[in-house]
C-alpha cells in the first residue's frame, strides 16, 4: 500500500483553537502571512441575545489578543493596523452581518450586528490585521495567539440626570448634563431637571479631559467574572500573579484561602489558577485588581457620571429609583443549578442583603427569556447587575485625585509587578475612587442609582464584596 | 251520584287555584332570555362640564425598541359640547406626559367622521407631541371627527406601563379627556446563562515559511 504525506508549504500554516463552553465565545483562532510588516487573526464568534436598535443602542464584544513568543512566557498586546468601521483589510467573515470597529489605539476591536436585529449572532472567519512590528516581531516569529472577548453595552451620546431628586444619601443635586464640555458651570433649567451643564450643581469641575457621561461609551455589561478573572491571572508572569492573587493574605489582603469563601471559588498556589464557577462574579477584587484587567484588557474606569447614565439612560428621573428605573425591589430566596453556568435566581431581582445564598451569584442571572427590565434588574441600556451583588467602582467626581482623571484607556500592558500604568487613573491605594450601587452584604437603599453615601470613600483592601466592571469610551463616528 | 262527582271536581279545581296552576304565564318561554343592560358607548363626565370622549379604535402594546408604532384610528366625540368646541378653537391630541415619545412628523394624517369638514389642516406643535386640529365651525351634540395615520416614535423614551392619549380643548394645563384605550410599553431584556466571556488560544504559528514547495513521500 502506497503511503502518501503532504507537506504543503504555502506560505501560510493554520493553527486550530480551543475554545471554552462560555456563551459567548470566540474560537478557531488562526494566524496567516499577510506582508512583511502585518498578519491576518482570524477567529470565529457567537453569542446568544445580540441586539442592535438603531433608535437606542446595541451590544458588542470587545475582542483583543495576547501573544506569546515560542520559548518565551511573557503574553505581549497586540496592537492591530488600521482603524474605524470595517477598516480596510479586515473581513467580515460569513455569517450574521457585523460591523468591526476599530479604535485609534487598536488595542483591539469591537464587534457588533451591522443591521437592526436581536437573538444569537454567529460569524465565522472574522479576519483582523495585526501589526507586526508593534511588537517587535517579523514573519519568521513563531507565536501562541489568545483571543479575548468581553461582552459590552453601547451608552449613547446624549443629555442625562445625574441625581434623582430623591432623598438618597450624597446625592448629586438634581443636573441636566447636557454637554460633554465638563467645564461648563450648571444654570438655567435642564431638560431633565435641575439646571444644566457639564457636571452636577455643587460639585467641582473635574479636568477638561473627564468623561462626564454624555459622550458615546462601551460598558461591560456584568461585572468581572470569575473566569474572566481566572484568564487574566492565568497569561501573567509569576511576579504579576503573587500581586494579584486573591487567595492569599498579602498585599492588598484576600480570602486567604484556595477553599470557597463567600461563595468565591477561586484557587491558586502556583501555576494557573482554578475556579468551580467561571460565570458568577469575581469578589475580593481590590482596585488593584480592577484597574489591572481594565488596562490588561484595553479598557478603563467609569466615572461615577457614566455610571449614573449608564444606570439611567436618558430617560428623566425617578425619585429614589434603583437601577432599572422603578423603585421596587424583591430579594432572592435560592439558586438552582448553582455553579453549572446555567444556575437561575428563584425569586428576586437584584442580589442585596435579604437574599440567599449570601455571595455573587451568576452575572446575569435575573435576565431570561422573557423578561422585562425590572425582572432582569437592568439598566436602561440592558447592563446588568449593577444593583447589588458586588459594588461597581467608579472614579468620584468627590475627590481631587479622582477629577484629574482624564479617560485614558489601557494600553494592554502592565508593570513588571502587575500595576495598571495608566497615566491619571487612581492608584492602587484607591484614592479618587470610589463605590456605588451597594452589594450583596447590603441593604436596598445602598443599591440606589443616585446613592453617593460611599462615592469617594478610600479602601483599598481586597474584600468579599468587592468586584469591578470597565468601560471603554466609544470611537468617533459609532452610533447605536 | 252525578252531584257528589260534580262536588268533588270543583273542590279539586279549587285546590289547584290555590296551589298554582301548572300552565300559566310563569311557565311560559321563548328565545333570548335571562340578561339585558345598557351603557354608555363612551366616556362621560360627571362635573356636569362638556361631554367629550376620546377614543381609540382598540388598545395598542409595543415594545420599547420598536422604531415606531402605528396608532388605531383616534376619535372624538362630542355629546354635549357645551359650546367648548367651537370655531377658532383647537382641538389637541398630546402623547402620554410621562412619555417622552412624540409623534411621528412625517406620518400622514387624515381625518373623517360626521364632522370632518369642521375641521381645519391639523398640524404637529410642541416637537412632535401634540396634534394640533382647528375648529372651523361650532361643534353639535352627535359630532365625532376620526384621526387615522398617526404614528409615535422615540419610544426607547418610554417606561414601560400603560398611559393613554390626552385631550386638550380648553386652555387647561392638564388634559380634558384621555383615551378610553390604552398605549401600553413593554421594556423587555432578554439573557440566557454562561453569560459574558470567551476565550480562545491559538496552536503555535509562524507567518511565513520561505520555499512553497510540496515534498511527497510514497
Amino acid at each position: 500500500m502506497d503511503k502518501v504525506s503532504k507537506l504543503a508549504l504555502c506560505g501560510t500554516l493554520f493553527a486550530a483553537g480551543l475554545a471554552c463552553a462560555n456563551n459567548l465565545q470566540v474560537t478557531n483562532v488562526m494566524v496567516s502571512q499577510r506582508d512583511e510588516t502585518t498578519a491576518y487573526v482570524t477567529f470565529d464568534i457567537a453569542w446568544q441575545n445580540a441586539w442592535r436598535f438603531t433608535n437606542i443602542n446595541h451590544d458588542a464584544a470587545w475582542v483583543f489578543f495576547k501573544v506569546r513568543q515560542e520559548a518565551t512566557t511573557d503574553w505581549r498586546h497586540m496592537i492591530l493596523k488600521g482603524s474605524g468601521i470595517n477598516p480596510p483589510g479586515y473581513s467580515n467573515g460569513v455569517g450574521t452581518a457585523v460591523d468591526l470597529i476599530v479604535p485609534d489605539d487598536r488595542v483591539g476591536l469591537f464587534v457588533r450586528r451591522a443591521e437592526e436585529g436581536a437573538g444569537t449572532l454567529a460569524v465565522t472567519n472574522v479576519m483582523a490585521v495585526w501589526d507586526l512590528a508593534a511588537l517587535g516581531l517579523t514573519q519568521a516569529s513563531r507565536v501562541h495567539v489568545r483571543a479575548q472577548a468581553v461582552e459590552m453595552v453601547f451608552v449613547a451620546e446624549g443629555a442625562f440626570a445625574a441625581g434623582s431628586g430623591g432623598s438618597e444619601k450624597d446625592a448629586f443635586t438634581l443636573t441636566t448634563i447636557c454637554t460633554n464640555d465638563v467645564s461648563v458651570a450648571p444654570s438655567g433649567s435642564g431638560a431633565l431637571g435641575g439646571a444644566a451643564g457639564g457636571y452636577p450643581t455643587g460639585q467641582t469641575a473635574p479636568n477638561l479631559s473627564w468623561p462626564n457621561g454624555y459622550g458615546a461609551f462601551y460598558c461591560m455589561k456584568y461585572e468581572v467574572s470569575e473566569g474572566q478573572w481566572v484568564d487574566f491571572f492565568n497569561l501573567l508572569t509569576d511576579a504579576q500573579k503573587v500581586n494579584h492573587d486573591i487567595t492569599g493574605k498579602h498585599g492588598y489582603g484576600g480570602k486567604n484561602s484556595d477553599g470557597v469563601v463567600s461563595r468565591n471559588t477561586v484557587a491558586w498556589t502556583s501555576g494557573d489558577a482554578t475556579t468551580l464557577a467561571r460565570d458568577q462574579a469575581c469578589s475580593y477584587l481590590a482596585w488593584w485588581d480592577g484597574v489591572a484587567i481594565a488596562d490588561w484588557s484595553g479598557l478603563r474606569p467609569m466615572t461615577e457620571l457614566e455610571f449614573e447614565k449608564a444606570c439611567r439612560g436618558t430617560l428623566p428621573p425617578v425619585a429614589n429609583e434603583y437601577v432599572w428605573g422603578t423603585t421596587s425591589i424583591s430579594a432572592t430566596t435560592s439558586i438552582v443549578n448553582d455553579w453549572t453556568g446555567a444556575a437561575t435566581a428563584v425569586g428576586g431581582n437584584c442580589n442585596y442583603k435579604p437574599c440567599a445564598p449570601h455571595g455573587p451569584f451568576r452575572v446575569g442571572i435575573y435576565a431570561t427569556a422573557t423578561s422585562s427590565r425590572e425582572e432582569a434588574g437592568a439598566s436602561y441600556w440592558g447592563i446588568l447587575d449593577f444593583g447589588g451583588s458586588l459594588w461597581e467602582r467608579p472614579v468620584t467626581i468627590g475627590h481631587a485625585t479622582g477629577r484629574a482623571f482624564t479617560g485614558e484607556h489601557g494600553d494592554g500592558e502592565l508593570t513588571s509587578s502587575g500595576q495598571a500604568n495608566v497615566a491619571g487613573w487612581p492608584g492602587g491605594d484607591s484614592v479618587g475612587a470610589g463605590f456605588r450601587a451597594g452589594a450583596y452584604l447590603y441593604d436596598a437603599h445602598w443599591t440606589r442609582t443616585s446613592d453617593r453615601e460611599n462615592a469617594a470613600a478610600v479602601y483599598a483592601p481586597r474584600c468579599p464584596d468587592y468586584g469591578f466592571r470597565a468601560v471603554r469610551t466609544a470611537p468617533a463616528g459609532v452610533t447605536p | 251520584m252525578q252531584t257528589k262527582l260534580v262536588l268533588i271536581a270543583l273542590l279539586f279545581l279549587a285546590v289547584n287555584i290555590a296551589a298554582g296552576a301548572e300552565s300559566d304565564a310563569r311557565f311560559f318561554g321563548g328565545d333570548g332570555d335571562g340578561h339585558g343592560g345598557a351603557a354608555l358607548e363612551h366616556a362621560r363626565s360627571l362635573d356636569g362640564g362638556p361631554q367629550v370622549s376620546l377614543w381609540s379604535a382598540s388598545l395598542r402594546t409595543f415594545l420599547w425598541t420598536d422604531a415606531d408604532v402605528a396608532l388605531e384610528p383616534v376619535s372624538i366625540g362630542a355629546w354635549e359640547p357645551l359650546s367648548m368646541v367651537t370655531n377658532g378653537g383647537v382641538l389637541k391630541i398630546c402623547v402620554p406626559s410621562s412619555w417622552q415619545c412624540r409623534f411621528d412628523p412625517d406620518a400622514v394624517i387624515a381625518v373623517g367622521g360626521v364632522a370632518a369638514d369642521k375641521i381645519g389642516a391639523p398640524s404637529f406643535a410642541t416637537d412632535g407631541r401634540a396634534l394640533l386640529l382647528p375648529v372651523s365651525e361650532d361643534f353639535a351634540a352627535g359630532d365625532v371627527v376620526t384621526v387615522t395615520g398617526l404614528k409615535i416614535v422615540d419610544l426607547h423614551l418610554c417606561r414601560a406601563g400603560t398611559r393613554w392619549l390626552e385631550l386638550f380643548f380648553t386652555d387647561g394645563a392638564v388634559a380634558d379627556v384621555y383615551d378610553e384605550c390604552w398605549l401600553q410599553s413593554r421594556v423587555l431584556l432578554f439573557g440566557g446563562s454562561y453569560d459574558h466571556w470567551g476565550t480562545a488560544t491559538s496552536d503555535p504559528s509562524v507567518f511565513y515559511v520561505p520555499g512553497g514547495s510540496i515534498i511527497s513521500v510514497r
